[in-house]
Formats: C-alpha cells, structure tokens, sequence
C-alpha cells in the first residue's frame, strides 16, 4: 500500500529515550506512590513487574499525563514534562489502555475506537483504515459491528488495546493488557508485542511474569515506587535458576514456579532484605 | 466538528430518546388535557405553557446524558487524549439541541390532532412563539449538560426535574395572583397565554418576542459556555451573556405579561358568503362559518319580520375581553357569538337543544344585540336580572318559552330569587300587540347603544323582582 507520509513521521528522532524518569516522585492521593524512580526505556516492549501497590499504575498514569509528577524529572520523547511543555503534541503520541478501561456501552467497536481516534485528533483521512487495522490486531474483526456493552471481559480488553493502537502511538502504555484474555489470545497478544516491539516504546504492566519472559525485550521490577531491576528477560530467569543458593524454608515454595517467576521472586526478597540491613 | 461523531452520538447518546421523550410526554398533553383548540395561536401558547414541565425535563435529559462520561469511567481515557474540551463536547452538545429541537416541534403533532380547523388561519406571529420555545428547549439541555458535568451523579438528573418544576410550575404561582404576573416572567422559558382575552386572538408583541430571543440565547450560550468549559476561569466567565442578557433586557420589559400580548388584525380581518344576506366570521373561525349561515339567516328573518328597522347581515363576533369598552353597535349588523367557551353566560350554548337552535336562541338574545360589558356583572357573580330581560326578549321573537324551561314542569321559577323568563314573557304579552313591538324594539335600541335604564321596565314596564 502506498501512503503520503508526512514531515513530523520523517522527522529524525531527537531523543534517546521515549521514557526518561530520573528521581522521579508521583503521588497517588496522599501517598507518594512512586518515589525516586530512575528508569529509561526506549524502543522495544518493556515488561513492568511489581508487588501491589509498587507504583506500577501511578508510573503508568504519570507517563500517560494523567498525573503530574510531584518531584524529580520525567521526560517524555525528548521533552520534560512541566507546565509549560506542548501536552497536546505529546498526547498525539501516546496510545493508553488504562488498568480500569471505561467506554460507552451503546457505541459498537467500530464506533468507540473511532470515536478514541477523533478524540486523537488524528486527520480524518488516516482513520477509517487505522481503525480496519487496530481492530483486526486484535482480532475483533467479526464483532467489530457489535455493541461494547455485548462483549465479554477478554473482548472489551482487546477492544481496549485497539483504542489505544488506533493512533500508531510512539509510546504505548498497556495496563494488564491480559487481563481476561484466554490462552489462546495471550500468544496472539504476545505476537502482537512482537511486532510492536520494532518501532514502538511499549510499556506493559503486569503481575503475570510468564507474558513479560515471553514477549518483552525487557523487564522492569519496580518495589515501593523505585527501581529494584531492569535487564533481560533472560537476566530474570538466570537469577531463578540457582534456587539452591538461596535455599532454606523460603526457597521451598519457589520451586514450583518457572524460572521467570522464581527469578522474580528471589530479585524481589534480596532487595527487601538488603533494604532491611541497611535501615 | 466531525460530522462522522455527530451522526455516531445521534444514534448512541440518549438524543433519540430525548426528542420521543418530549415529543411523547409534551404532545400527549396538548392532545389529551385540554379541550379542543380554536386556531393554531393557541396550540402553539399552550405548548409555551407546558414548558413548566418540559422544560425541567429537558434540562434533566441533558444532565443525565452529562452523566455518561462518570457512568462510563471513560474520564481517565478521554483526559489523555489531546482533544480539547471544546471540541469534544461540540458533537454531543449538537445532537442532543438537534434532539430537543426536534422534540418540541414534533409536539405540535398532538396539538395537531386536536385543533377544530387545521386547515385554519395560522397566524404569523404563532412563528416566533415556537421558534422561541425550541429555542427554550435547547438551552435547557445545554444547561443541563453543564449541570451534570459539574454534578455527575446519578441523583442530578431526578433532583432537576423536582427542582425546575418547583421552580417553573409551583413558585411563580405562588407569588403572583394570574392575570397579574409581572414583565418579569418574560424571562421564564414558559409563557403565559393571553389570560384576559379568552379566545380573542393575541400575538405576543416584537419587543416582548425579541426580548424573550435575546434572553434565551443568553441563557443557551451560558448553557454551552459552561458545559463546554475546562476551567474555573471559564465556567464564571460562562456567566456573562445570561448576566449581560438580563442586563439589556430588564429595562425594556413591560410591566405586566398581559400588556405584551396585542390583538391579531390579521386573524380578526371578516371572510364572508358570498350567498346573500351575507353572513362574515373572522378569518381565526372559518371553520364556524357553515354552521351559521342557517341559523344566522333564520335570526335576519325573525329579526325583518318583528322588528322595525331590522339588521340586514351576520358577523360572527369574538368573545373579547371582559371590561372591553361599550361601544355602540351597528344597526344593520347581527353580531354571531364565535370562538365562544362552553358554558359562558349568555352563549346560549349549554341548553339541551341542538347546536343550530342553540345558535338560534344565541343570535336572538338581546334581540340580537351583545351583552353591555357595564351591565354583565362579573364571571362570579353575573347579573342573572340582566340577562333574563336578554333571553325573554329572545323568546318574544321567537315565540316561545327557551328550551331550558320548557322542561320545567309548569314553568316554575328556577331559583327562589330569580323570576323566569316565562313570567317576564307572560308580562310582556299581556300589553297590546303594537306596545310589545314598540318596547321590544326600545329595548333592542338601549342594548345596541348600551344606554342607561332598567332593562326590564324597559322591556314589560314594571321593574325587576331585584
């Protein structure tokens, strides 16, 4: 297919990280739910793993500007976000499928992504294939006619994720994205990060290791609002591989879980631990 | 603004359902809780009326649609979407004024299937009064769009209809007596009829429907303003075209709402027979023409036969407003009462006869004169002295006891107060024949300049019981 493309899609990129937080501290209410987070994340698919209540939604719905950062610095494709910075620009470039998904029960698929799409102010032109497009991704294509309100929990959320793809984002923050999706889906979903993960900064929060191991170019462990790991998927299951030096009653209940998992797990206890020495 | 969205929240938001629902409730009420109407004036008055209850539902229909964005938990979604508020808000602000719109006019159906002559004159100045009100409807959920933005629960759209029809319905009756409501309540979005003048045709002054414009538009873009407003600063600003609108229109306001209601010359202009003797009805009761000519006639030719000097045509008359000035009426003319309420002292409407000797006994009352407004008495205590002389000169003419008495065994007087038109008929035929046509005549005579003089000793020579 040929398109017209335009100057800003040419535009050489002036940043080196689509996310860039340094310091940064987001309040959650009263709580400072992410607390001098050090992250960087650039293109690639990038699993966020935590506890409850580690700051993984606050970190989300900071870069997704839904709240302003109460201290340090995040800086969003090259531009830090304070009062005086172009939001709507931003907002162009930003698609978002929030942990709680509202939409309009009477509106079809088709209608609500489109709908999302104007609200993206995308040129009126562009949407009636970018919608074709982000709704036959996620495989909704047969019930693109029908009405939200007829979907079931793993179709509304992949009607979500569509809403948030509409826009060819440059950065796309899914949270729990998987959320009520069958097996089946989840590997049609993973694909889909896959092919994302070329020229898209894709950000997934998630309590399910096993969709961060197998889709991700990288995991993100976060604790208490701050950064406790970020490497490879491979770096997560290397760590899980040698239960045996960690062993004793705590490992026992480890050895059930996969490698990622087990991994995950023991990153997490040898932060706590270490945080508990040091205090 | 996409035309695309608008047409998808047309068919999704609740606008369809907004224009049935006031399309449903507003022409269910012009059909069934009023009696038929006259002319078009009317229906489209009435329908004004009804905005007590139309409008406060209009206003919770847009509150409850506002409503949708917190019911959908799509805050969170829409808030990081680089679209401005004040493009977001303009496809669903349209489709639901569109909605409303819609609904008022569609409501005139019901008042469509209860008007006696549709095909009726359709006075110009009906244009304004429904143009204004659909103006009305489409600032009420506007207003209310904003309400429920401001306060999105699910209470804001029940708790608006009981508060606008406290506010429309029940306080401004409370505080004004009818018929003396103040130029003020130009500024409601209900109107109030042309109480004094019944069925008289009125149209509602340029400077009282411009004034109404004016304001209403203030009140929309308030509406607008405020719903589609992202920030305080905004929302107060939002206030300005309703403070600015009261502001300019105040000082012109008359001081009462009946002085902004004028006659209609052009309802009132006379269409007449061709067929001669002519009978003419105003050009608002075409539909009573036929239903005239023959009784009309049949009065013309009593009135030749028994009367010097008699009436030579029929021209149905407007029951006008009471206290109307005592004019002297022409001799050549026999005023038909027209457009008159059922029931209304000296219709001769409510006898148990058919409607052409109803007529009949009408025409002839007063020996086919109208009632001196100084000499009726008032609508609660009417001068029942005055109008039995009326209706005895009536039966002379027609050479019989009226219907209502002739089911009275013996012609025994109605009330113990009250003579009958019996007794004072029995008087008067005991004179001699050419004394009864000289007074009867006499008595036609004061009734037609509305000269002074007991109307009964004029008529039998001796005075009433009274």
């Amino acid at each position: 297919m040929v398109r017209a493309v335009d100057a800003a899609e040419t535009a050489p990129t002036k940043y080196a990280w689509a996310i860039h937080a340094e310091g940064l501290r987001v309040r959650a209410g009263r709580r400072m739910a992410v607390d001098g987070l050090d992250l960087r994340m650039g293109t690639g698919v990038h699993g966020l793993l935590g506890p409850n209540g580690a700051g993984k939604t606050t970190f989300m719905r900071a870069v997704a500007t839904v709240l302003r950062p109460a201290g340090g610095r995040l800086t969003l494709l090259g531009e830090t976000v304070n009062g005086t910075f172009d939001l709507r620009r931003l907002r162009r470039q930003i698609g978002y499928l929030p942990q709680e998904f509202g939409f309009y029960r009477r509106f079809t698929v088709r209608e609500f992504v489109e709908y999302i799409a104007w609200l993206k102010e995308m040129p009126n032109r562009d949407v009636p294939g970018a919608l074709q497009r982000a709704i036959d991704r996620v495989g909704l294509t047969d019930r693109a006619d029908d009405r939200m309100r007829t979907l079931s929990g793993g179709m509304v959320r992949r009607a979500g994720i569509a809403q948030a793809l509409v826009n060819d984002p440059t950065v796309l923050l899914l949270d729990e994205p998987t959320a009520g999706l069958d097996p089946d889906q989840r590997l049609a979903f993973r694909a889909l990060l896959r092919e994302l993960s070329v020229d898209t900064c894709v950000v997934v929060a998630t309590h399910l290791v096993e969709d961060v191991a197998a889709a991700c170019t990288d995991v993100v462990l976060v604790d208490a609002g701050r950064l406790v790991f970020q490497g490879l998927p491979a770096d997560l299951a290397a760590a899980g591989v040698d239960v045996g030096a960690d062993a004793g009653a705590a490992g026992a209940d480890l050895a059930a879980g996969s490698p990622a998992e087990r991994g995950y797990s023991i990153i997490l206890r040898r932060h706590r631990e270490r945080l508990g020495a040091g205090s | 603004m996409s035309r695309r969205i608008l047409r998808i929240e047309l068919r999704r938001s609740t606008a369809v359902w907004v224009a049935l629902l006031l399309a449903a409730t507003g022409g269910f009420m012009l059909r069934a809780l009023n009696p038929p109407y006259e002319n078009w004036m009317q229906v489209v008055t009435v329908q004004r009326d009804m905005m007590q209850l139309t409008w406060p539902l209009a206003l919770a229909a847009g509150a409850w649609q506002a409503y949708r964005e917190r019911r959908s938990r799509v805050e969170e979604l829409v808030g990081t979407t680089p679209r401005q508020r004040w493009q977001r808000v303009q496809p669903i602000a349209a489709a639901m004024a569109l909605a409303a719109a819609v609904g008022y006019v569609l409501m005139l159906a019901g008042g469509l299937a209860n008007i006696k002559d549709v095909g009726g004159y359709f006075s110009p100045g009906a244009v304004p009064i429904i143009a204004i009100g659909a103006l009305a409807i489409v600032g009420a959920v506007w207003l209310g769009l904003a309400i429920g933005t401001l306060l999105p629960s699910p209470l804001t759209a029940p708790l608006l209809v009981v508060a606008g029809f406290a506010g429309l319905a029940v306080l401004p009756q409370m505080l004004v007596e009818a018929n003396r409501e103040p130029g003020t309540y130009l500024l409601l979005p209900f109107l109030r009829g042309p109480r004094d003048g019944g069925f008289f045709p009125q149209v509602l002054s340029t400077g009282a429907n411009l004034s109404q414009l004016l304001w209403l538009a203030a009140v929309a873009a308030t509406g607008l303003t405020l719903f589609a407003a992202a920030r305080t600063r905004t929302r107060v600003a939002a206030m300005i075209p309703a403070v600015a609108g009261a502001v300019a229109i105040l000082p012109v306001l008359p001081n009462q709402v009946a002085e902004a209601w004028l006659p209609d010359r052009g309802a009132l202009k006379l269409i007449c027979t061709e067929q001669r003797p002519q009978v003419c009805v105003p050009r608002i009761s075409r539909h009573e023409l036929d239903d005239l000519q023959e009784p009309g006639r049949r009065a013309l030719a009593v009135l030749a036969a028994k009367l010097p000097n008699p009436p030579t045509r029929v021209v149905g008359t407007l029951d006008d407003a009471p206290g109307r000035p005592a004019v002297t009426q022409p001799a050549d003319t026999l005023p038909a009462p027209v457009g008159v309420a059922m029931g209304t002292p000296g219709s001769g409407i409510d006898m148990p006869v058919s409607a052409s000797e109803g007529l009949l006994w009408a025409l002839l009352d007063g020996a086919g004169t109208r009632p001196c407004p100084d000499l009726e008495g008032t609508p609660e205590d009417p001068n029942e002295e005055y109008y039995l002389a009326r209706r005895a000169a009536a039966a002379w003419l027609i050479g019989q006891v009226p219907p209502e008495e002739q089911q009275l065994p013996g012609g025994q007087a109605k009330s113990s107060g009250d003579g009958t038109v019996t007794q004072v008929l029995d008087a008067l035929h005991a004179l001699p024949a050419e004394e009864q046509r000289t007074r009867v005549a006499a008595f036609r005579e004061v009734e037609r300049t509305c000269a002074a003089g007991d109307r009964l000793e004029i008529l039998t020579g001796t005075p009433g019981p009274g």
